[in-house]
């Protein structure tokens, strides 16, 4: 499909030439659609402090389909499962063929900012962030210091 | 293309597109392909369609008499045994119901937005859109849009406002946001939302939508705009994609028909029509509503399960999942083979007929209860019944439940008997055949066509199919004075039917073939009229809430 | 790396969890935290009118860095009489199985489990009498032991 590898190459140009701020996605040597991606923490969030690791990749009826993404780094969030797997609805049914990789990884962010506790994928940490906040996100932090690469 | 459309539709606060009221609003105008479910009204043309009658046999039947009717060519005119059907009028177990193929519905359709339409004032298109979202239901529809109109329209991304889809080139400043290619040169579309994408990107998420069954609910792909594509937009971006268009089609005509209640499928493989069927939902529990399509599938409308009358559809189902669940039971008793009960030599049941007669001893019994024949063709016909006492004499569970599996296994051998008598049917027609054309050769008289015979194997599948699921009304039916009536017209069925399966498996011996023909006519039409008694008794008994059942 | 297609795991595991298939195998990951994806173990019913049948067969399961290029490797624990399988270890020789013999980067590890199960109807009909040992033993392997 011409359209979307032409999509795809400007997209990764746009990405290299203007990047997000505190986020960084690179294609892996020799393959368009596989990305690593780094990004940081939302500031006044539990994992301020820290640097998470994602992949992101392009399936074939890219830019029609959304493109699949998950952590690597192990994340304490109610929305973000043991294996990485993120519930975001702009990577579901939600998702627009005009909407790109910067916007999936800013949506991202924006969701380490903002967890929602009722609409969970890691049910067991749901729970515990509906019923001690405060204690949630003391362990979002610990995790955030464990696992995260530090800030650049 | 002005921006305030855009942040109108950009409104997080929409709802999807849920209904579900009981009360279907489509009323139907008249009808040309009436039908009344009947089976053994001749609704097929062609010979040897299960359930169907010959012209001259319907003639018969309708007369209260028989005669040697063989006037009427088997080609003659369906709609003069149509107009018998007709005269005689809907029986009580029958329902009216219409075949419809794509114009008809088209027909329903073009009726129920021009109903509306003047109601609504807003463009066809929107109309159409509106009834859609609304799964049809004009009510619920209207009482919305008059409260008021604009939030009604802007809640489906409509608008009164809104402009038709525009389609241009020509703009240096555009550049669609999917492809990220710009210019002059690029053709694009933009809904009455504003957002602008090019026409080839559009084809492409069109179509994807398509392919994956969607139809009117396809939005503009702008992020979060609600704006529906339309009709109108979507046969511009599929004008060149046939395929895709009349897929489209396909997918708006599969929504419409699975939103109206009184509208389905018809189930059988790759068949194109639908029909239509007006008995209220609520009524489906003690109304079965089995029609009939032009492909010559009858099933019931309710549950897309064959003829299961007189049984309903959630006896049906209970019935069939523990059939599946006990199938090491049915399993077994399938690959029964029975034992002379005198001789004990092992007998294996060929035909529909229950009169065995073994080979060795010349013992007479009955394949189902095993008991000697003489006791069931004359007097009483006991065979049906379930002896409910035995199981009352159960003292601990071991017993209780034992006595629960024979009672089972007792509804289930006369259900799966029959069914597997209708599976014969076709190998009982071929060796019937056969005897009359060896009688014929030897009675040296001029041939006669067989019609009759083949009609006689119809009914014996009509009625046996009814029996089969006679039985399943009877397992979840409480035992009281009732149910010993609806035991009697069951058991008179069956026993006629018996004899009818005898004299067209066993002719030899009869005097001659008028005879025989004149018999298997008599007992057919006797056959007939028990079906009928058990048919008309057990609808009115539903309606009633004569009988008691299980759970 | 990139070729090794962790979506691709991600999707099989979400037909395992979703139940795709017919109900005579099923499989997951071996340790939920195993965000790699490498170590899987399945379960086999023993087919109807076999040896094996109305017994339950663990398998493990190893998706390595160039799965799916690659075959998974795939050993029995539960012990097992059938040929191709070391009846002392429970690892499979992959020449016996045409899924792992002639394998394709398409095929996944339900094709797997399929092509086991075909193996045991195929070998274990009740006629050819092939001994099983006592139902429950597993394989002794220096890893932690499954049941």
């Amino acid at each position: 499909m011409s359209m979307a590898s032409k999509r795809i190459l400007k997209e990764a140009e746009r990405l290299a030439k203007d990047p997000v701020p505190g986020i960084t996605a690179e294609p892996i040597e020799g393959n368009m659609r596989y990305f690593s991606v780094a990004m940081n923490g939302p500031e006044e969030s539990p994992y301020a402090n820290g640097r998470f690791k994602l992949e992101l990749y392009l399936p074939e009826e890219y830019p029609m389909s959304p493109p699949k993404v998950r952590f690597l780094t192990k994340m304490y969030h109610p929305n973000i499962d043991k294996l990485g797997r993120i519930c975001l609805d702009i990577l579901k049914d939600k998702w627009s063929p005009a909407l790109q990789i910067r916007t999936v990884l800013l949506s991202i962010q924006a969701l380490l900012s903002a967890p929602n506790p009722d609409d969970p994928l890691a049910n067991d940490v749901a729970d515990q962030w509906k019923s001690d906040e405060k204690r949630a996100i003391q362990t979002a932090i610990e995790w955030t210091r464990l696992y995260a690469e530090p800030l650049p | 293309m002005s921006d305030d459309f855009s942040d109108e539709y950009m409104d997080d606060d929409y709802e999807d597109f849920e209904y579900s009221d009981d009360e279907s609003a489509i009323s139907v105008g008249s009808s040309s392909e009436q039908g009344h479910s009947s089976a053994m009204a001749a609704t097929a043309a062609s010979q040897g369609q299960p359930g169907a009658l010959s012209q001259s046999q319907v003639q018969n039947s309708a007369d209260l008499g028989y005669g040697d009717d063989d006037d009427f060519d088997a080609g003659d005119d369906v709609d003069f045994v149509r107009a018998i059907g007709a005269s005689r009028g809907r029986k009580s177990w029958e329902v009216d119901f219409k075949v419809c193929d794509a114009d008809s519905l088209r027909a329903i359709q073009t009726a129920a937005i021009d109903s509306i339409e003047p109601v609504l004032s807003v463009s066809r298109e929107s109309t159409t859109l509106l009834l859609r979202c609304y799964a049809w239901k004009e009510e619920p529809l209207v009482e919305d849009f008059l409260a008021d109109p604009d939030r009604t329209l802007a809640k489906f991304g409509l608008s009164s406002r809104a402009a038709a889809p525009c389609i241009g080139s020509g703009d240096n400043e555009f550049t669609c946001e999917i492809c990220y290619t710009s210019g002059a040169d690029e053709k694009y579309l933009g809904l009455a939302c504003g957002h602008r994408f090019c026409i080839d990107c559009y084809l492409m998420y069109t179509s994807g939508k398509i392919r994956e069954g969607e139809s009117w609910r396809i939005r503009c792909p702008a992020p979060k705009c609600k704006m529906l594509l339309g009709e109108e937009a979507a046969r511009l971006i599929l004008s060149t994609s046939k395929d895709v268009l009349h897929r489209y089609e396909d997918n708006l005509m599969r929504s419409f028909v699975g939103d109206i209640d009184s509208l389905t499928w018809c189930p059988a493989p790759n068949c194109q029509y639908a029909v239509q069927c007006l008995v209220p939902r609520s009524a489906m529990a003690t109304v079965i509503s089995v029609v009939r399509c032009k492909c010559g599938n009858a099933f019931c409308f309710s549950c897309k399960e064959g003829d299961h009358l007189p049984a309903p559809c959630s006896l049906v189902k209970k019935w069939l999942q523990k059939c599946k669940d006990d199938s090491e039971t049915s399993n077994w008793l399938k690959a029964n083979t029975k034992e002379c009960s005198k001789c004990k030599s092992t007998i294996e049941k060929n035909g529909g007929c229950n009169h065995m007669i073994c080979r060795e001893c010349h013992f007479e019994f009955c394949w189902v209860c095993m008991g000697p024949w003489n006791e069931h063709g004359q007097q009483f016909y006991n065979c049906n019944r379930f002896n409910e006492d035995s199981s009352k004499n159960a003292r601990d569970a071991l017993s209780k439940s034992r006595a629960q599996l024979e009672r089972y296994l007792h509804y289930f051998t006369r259900y799966n008997n029959h069914e597997q008598s209708v599976k014969l049917a076709r190998k009982l027609l071929a060796t019937t055949e056969k005897n009359m054309e060896l009688l014929q050769r030897e009675t040296t008289l001029s041939w006669i066509e067989v019609q009759f015979l083949s009609d006689a194997v119809d009914v014996l599948s009509v009625c046996r199919t009814t029996l089969k699921w006679s039985y399943v009304l009877a397992y979840y039916m409480l035992s009281d004075n009732q149910k010993t009536i609806f035991e009697n017209n069951q058991s008179d069925l069956e026993m006629a039917t018996e004899q009818l399966n005898e004299l067209v498996e066993n002719p030899i011996g009869q005097s001659s073939i008028e005879d025989i023909k004149r018999k298997i006519i008599d007992k057919s039409t006797y056959v007939k009229a028990r079906w009928e008694t058990l048919l008309s008794d057990t609808s009115l008994g539903l309606q009633e809430n004569r009988w008691q059942f299980e759970d | 790396m990139a070729s090794r297609k962790n979506f691709r795991l991600l999707d099989e595991l979400e037909d395992g969890e979703k139940g795709k298939g017919d109900m005579s195998y099923s499989y997951g990951l071996a340790d939920s935290d195993d965000v790699m994806m490498v170590n899987w173990s399945g379960t086999i019913l023993g087919p109807h009118n076999t040896v094996f049948q109305n017994r339950i067969y663990t398998v493990k399961i190893v998706c390595g860095m160039d799965y799916p290029n690659v075959a998974p490797i795939v050993s029995f624990v539960t012990q097992i009489n059938l040929p191709g399988v070391d009846p002392s270890t429970g690892s499979i020789d992959t020449r016996k199985f045409p899924v792992l013999n002639a394998w394709q980067p398409d095929k996944m590890i339900r094709s797997v489990l399929k092509d086991l199960r075909s193996a045991m109807a195929h070998e274990g009909s009740i006629n050819r009498n092939l001994h099983q040992p006592p139902e429950g033993l597993v394989y002794d392997i220096e890893e932690e032991e499954r049941e």
